[in-house]
């Protein structure tokens, strides 16, 4: 009966906090949402005007108090992940005068998860000093991911230079997602990385960053140093990425060091990988030097089936 | 006597840790999902090319198809099992309105029985992929068989029935695929709205196809479980009131019932208690799950998600 | 002098401000939307020269769109910008009838001096 009546107690109190986080949060998402929004859009209009070029908006950007500056950050960083070409240093200026590294860093000591991930990730769209880049390094090993990749992407913004050697020595393996956010540094022009060094590394994480420039950049060049991959390497994820490379670029399939490396996969991987160069638009003629004669009776039937504009026939109603 | 408020504390206690952990799994599971897929996750690549079937049979129409191929993401097909000699102009009026062409009905020879009339496919360069198939309607199983059979990607994801998917889905679904890396896998369940299950074809394969067993014969290891919203129910809300309604009562009632035969207003006052406070954690963690009003909806999802843990893991469209 | 009018969609309305500021409300009557209706509406009622769209998704389902935002006398370029830099998205995206596709990240002035030539071209003809 006692327990019965503490639970009571329990779930009161539960229900209450419950309810008032549920109020807090719609009152967040609602009128004072719109406020932020119109905020924002205030500051990517000075945001814009001063990458554009006008002078004059440099001081006139203020942001005082800490939702300005939320609004600001966050402006900034929407204008940077969205464009390139622009001058970032243009906006050191606005940047110190509102004491935005500082408000960031606060706001990234005191928060937690995902916000702190977020605010790192903003982070990574203005110039920052060396001690906040030391200050973020130590959050590139944290356990949380999305955290850890936040971390390495401010970290290579900031640091371009030392951006090949932090992610050699990163202790943990990169994937596709994490990847994405440094091509995207890569496609705004902040971060001149060239490919092939990347591809000859012994290091994974610096041969998987280099392949997948070369498929995000349709490097067709690359074709040698893919084809040495898939020869040497014997990391699975590397080599499977390499062909999957080699395949994105349409480029041949059919020498020996790839057949072999074919043949060596699972029949369910033979497999998956077929139904890849199908939908790549490979033909059956190419395939047939990957395959086995049985394999390729699938294969068959998978290209035809995507091979519309052979024996088909356009729909009439009669 | 105190033997039986001790069970009935801990039972709704258990209840109550159970949907409070579920809540906290969905908020983070929505946050990942934000933090990682923006509008730059469209493109496979960031998501190690992994690619996804949605294959539906039910209730397929011009709405669902279009509501279907919103998803940005590249490596995604839509494949509809249809039988067209049971609705001959839904099923040509979709053909033409999509430009479909007639293909050979081939298929990849891995499930047996399947027996395609027809096999229509999008122009792949007007349209995003969408492949219609004309197959009798013998049972929902057969006719998920045979959209597999041509779906061209690793993971198929059956729509269940009265359902519809929620924005960035296949993204969120790719994303939870690509983050196993080289973890083998059957199935995902995705547990947060609708239930549904994203299926390995090579499990479906191995399996014979889609059967009411097709869950239970693989180990707990190979299931991976995400809390990240794929699918919500399409019905009407009057039909969820009154599903809710049901499962409440189903869930509250026995407890009602005992602290009525045992006079005893605290059992009674605790169960209302707990169920407000389910209602509260629903209203609460629909903020993070869909942008229109889906409170009952959810709590609909939790009620039932409690009542599964009783059951054994089915299969059914 | 007449300034040209264009309609610029996205479902995030902060990245349609942006794309508005960097072409610049001086250029035209620049006008947001954040659905798709919206802009076959508005398209239709101020007859736009230039409709910008910031995602790949209204027109992956074919030409429906294209063809609802051309029905009238005075045909609108459309402008697609999104992060898909795959080439069979963007051929498709081309063959449904985008006149220019370009990927996030854009360049400031490669977008602002393409969209003033756009409607520039539009006064002249």
């Amino acid at each position: 009966m006692n327990l019965l009546y503490i639970y009571i107690i329990v779930i009161s109190v539960a229900s209450v906090a419950v309810i008032v986080i549920t109020i807090a949060s719609t009152i967040a998402g609602g009128a004072k949402h719109n406020r932020m929004l119109k905020l924002k859009a205030s500051y990517i209009r000075q945001v814009v005007s001063l990458l554009q070029g006008e002078e004059q908006y440099a001081a006139r950007i203020v942001a005082t108090t800490p939702t300005q500056r939320r609004a600001l950050c966050e402006a900034i960083y929407l204008v940077m992940s969205h464009t390139y070409g622009a001058n970032s240093v243009r906006l050191k200026r606005t940047v110190e005068e509102n004491h935005l590294e500082e408000f960031m860093l606060n706001r990234i000591s005191t928060s937690s998860g995902y916000r702190r991930a977020q605010w790192l990730m903003t982070m990574s769209s203005i110039p920052i000093s060396l001690n906040s880049i030391e200050y973020i390094e130590k959050y590139i090993n944290s356990s949380n991911h999305a955290i850890r990749i936040a971390a390495l992407t401010t970290f290579v913004a900031a640091n371009p230079q030392m951006a090949i050697r932090r992610i050699a020595s990163l202790e943990y393996r990169l994937m596709p997602i994490d990847l994405a956010h440094i091509i995207a540094l890569l496609r705004r022009g902040i971060l001149p990385i060239a490919y092939e060094p990347l591809l000859a590394s012994r290091n994974p994480n610096l041969c998987l960053l280099g392949i997948t420039i070369v498929r995000n950049f349709g490097i067709d060049m690359a074709d040698k140093q893919l084809h040495n991959i898939i020869s040497e390497s014997n990391d699975k994820t590397v080599l499977r990425e390499a062909i999957l490379t080699l395949a994105a670029l349409g480029r041949p399939l059919g020498r020996i060091k790839i057949r072999e490396r074919i043949r060596a996969m699972s029949h369910h991987e033979r497999k998956a990988f077929c139904r890849h160069l199908a939908t790549e638009g490979y033909s059956t003629q190419a395939l047939r030097t990957l395959f086995s004669e049985r394999e390729m009776h699938y294969a068959e039937a998978l290209i035809k089936s995507y091979k519309r504009e052979l024996g088909c026939q356009q729909y009439t109603q009669s | 006597m105190s033997a039986i408020y001790t069970i009935i504390t801990a039972t709704l206690l258990l209840a109550t840790i159970l949907i409070s952990l579920r809540t906290a799994l969905i908020i983070k599971a929505v946050r990942h999902r934000k933090f990682f897929i923006d509008e730059a996750a469209g493109c496979c690549e960031s998501l190690g090319f992994v690619g996804c079937s949605v294959i539906c049979h039910t209730e397929v129409d011009m709405d669902l198809i279009n509501h279907l191929l919103q998803s940005e993401y590249d490596r995604h097909e839509v494949v509809a099992a249809l039988d067209s000699r049971l609705a001959p102009e839904e099923f040509y009026s979709i053909v033409e309105h999509f430009g479909m062409i007639s293909v050979n009905p081939t298929t990849s020879n891995e499930l047996k029985g399947i027996q395609l009339r027809a096999l229509y496919r999008s122009r792949q360069r007007c349209y995003k992929r969408f492949v219609l198939i004309d197959a009798a309607s013998t049972s929902p199983y057969d006719a998920l068989n045979c959209a597999t059979a041509v779906a061209s990607f690793d993971y198929i994801l059956p729509l269940p029935r009265n359902s519809r998917l929620h924005p960035y889905a296949i993204e969120s679904a790719a994303m939870v695929i690509s983050e196993q890396g080289d973890r083998g896998f059957d199935f995902i369940r995705c547990t947060a709205d609708k239930e549904c299950y994203i299926l390995r074809r090579e499990y479906i394969i191995q399996q014979d196809g889609f059967s009411a067993s097709i869950l239970g014969g693989t180990p707990r290891r190979n299931i991976i479980s995400t809390a990240i919203p794929i699918a919500y129910s399409s019905e009407s809300n009057k039909t969820i009131r009154r599903r809710l309604a049901l499962y409440a009562l189903g869930a509250l009632g026995p407890f009602i019932v005992a602290g009525a035969f045992l006079a005893s207003a605290p059992i009674i006052i605790a169960t209302l208690l707990t169920a407000a406070f389910v209602a509260l954690l629903a209203r609460y963690s629909s903020q993070y799950i869909g942008t229109e009003k889906c409170s009952e909806r959810v709590m609909l999802c939790y009620i039932r998600n409690l009542f599964d843990i009783f059951c054994l893991r089915k299969f059914t469209f | 002098m007449q300034r040209g009018k264009i309609i610029i969609y996205s479902p995030k309305p902060l990245l349609a401000e942006m794309v508005a500021d960097i072409i610049g409300y001086a250029e035209g009557e620049i006008m947001l939307c954040s659905s798709t209706q919206q802009v076959v509406e508005l398209c239709e009622s101020i007859r736009a020269d230039l409709v910008i769209i910031l995602s790949s998704a209204p027109l992956r389902n074919g030409k429906g769109l294209i063809q609802r935002l051309r029905r009238g006398h005075r045909i609108p370029a459309i402008y697609v910008i999104s992060w898909h830099h795959n080439e069979q998205t963007v051929l498709s995206l081309l063959e449904c009838g985008v006149d220019q596709y370009m990927t996030f990240p854009v360049c400031m002035e490669r977008l602002k001096i393409k969209s003033s030539r756009e409607h520039n071209n539009k006064w002249e003809s």
